[in-house]
């Protein structure tokens, strides 16, 4: 079942699980952009890929004049770019943590931002930033990444309030480890462990993360914001 | 160049608009209206709309600017007290950016 129509927004979109749900968005019917600091290796009949960095306030701006260009308007947002690091705290330099705190947090506050002031138009919208199981089980040897996404979290939860009145839901879907590139550098016997603690103790998969997804933006979701979705049983 | 009379003329509707939805009387409303303090016309939800749909009506006209910004909130005098000193300082912006796209063009000429 689709309700799609507009314009679908996901940073992020040039590889991984970007990739994946930017597709997913496209099969559902919805015009995608995406944005990434690079341009991406794919193409797709429907898909706009406006290569932005998203830590930078001007260039969030250009994107937004982009969507806005764009016939029909903006309905979705997954806020899905994010940069990790798996480091002891006393041997991660602050430019890591600084460039965390750049991309998760300040990057997804500028894009929800931008992206609300389109939305509130038609008084409709639908934000979805990812976040991850590490930040419920303060998974150690992340603490900065860990952190980035606590904020995330906590953002999520104060913009659904000041948005829902403009007819905009905001949500987090956090995720457990993902069979992509970003835990492929993983030791497996670290994956089994931090899986081993889930409930759900399994790899999670990329239908997984589109079901939950299409909950979350569903047209008949409007009731549904402020929450963080576990897709790992926590 | 964009005139200080057609933006206010654009401003003036929006925060009309924005009364009359949160039920204020619009009489007497004018660009030396306050828009902030203790006097203000607008409740604070409504004043971040009015500031919101300035932004986005001044981006259909192709003028692209950010209102809200570390150096106007730090400002003594606020850009935010009227419609007449937002319409001031969003001509401001837009000499500034017309200028730094001027100062782009002559360094891309120079060889």
């Amino acid at each position: 079942m689709t309700d799609a129509s507009g314009i679908a927004l996901v940073t992020g979109a040039r590889r991984s699980i970007g990739r994946h749900l930017a597709e997913h968005l496209l099969a559902t019917g919805y015009k995608v952009v995406g944005a990434s600091r690079q341009q991406a290796e794919w193409k797709a009949e429907g898909y706009h890929d406006i290569p932005t960095d998203i830590t930078d306030e001007a260039e969030v701006g250009r994107l937004m004049k982009a969507v806005r260009s764009l016939d029909g308007s903006i309905e979705v947002v997954i806020n899905n770019a994010a940069v990790s690091s798996m480091n002891a705290a006393l041997l991660t330099p602050g430019s890591s943590v600084k460039q965390m705190m750049d991309t998760n947090l300040v990057g997804t506050f500028l894009v929800c931002r931008e992206a609300a002031k389109l939305m509130r138009r038609n008084s409709y919208g639908r934000i979805v930033n990812l976040s991850s199981v590490a930040v419920p089980l303060r998974l150690q040897g992340q603490a900065a990444y860990v952190a980035s996404k606590s904020a995330v979290e906590s953002l999520t939860q104060v913009l659904a309030r000041e948005f829902y009145s403009y007819g905009i839901t905001v949500n987090a879907l956090s995720l457990p480890p993902i069979d992509t590139g970003m835990t492929r550098g993983v030791p497996k016997e670290k994956l089994k462990q931090l899986t081993d603690s889930l409930p759900v103790d399994r790899m999670g998969s990329l239908e997984d993360v589109t079901h939950a997804l299409d909950f979350l933006i569903s047209k008949n979701s409007g009731s549904i914001t402020g929450q963080i979705l576990s897709l790992g049983g926590l | 160049m964009v005139q200080k009379q057609d933006l206010l003329k654009i401003m003036l509707s929006i925060l009309m608009e924005a009364l009359e939805d949160q039920g204020s009387p619009t009489d007497g409303v004018t660009d030396q209206s306050p828009l902030i303090g203790p006097d203000a016309l607008t409740t604070s939800l409504a004043f971040v709309s009015i500031i919101a749909d300035i932004e986005m009506t001044l981006a259909d006209e192709g003028l692209e600017v950010t209102l809200v910004s570390e150096e106007a909130l730090s400002r003594s005098h606020s850009p935010f007290r009227t419609l007449d000193a937002l319409s001031d300082y969003v001509l401001e912006l837009i000499q500034a950016t017309d200028s730094n796209i001027t100062e782009m063009n002559s360094q891309s000429s120079n060889p």
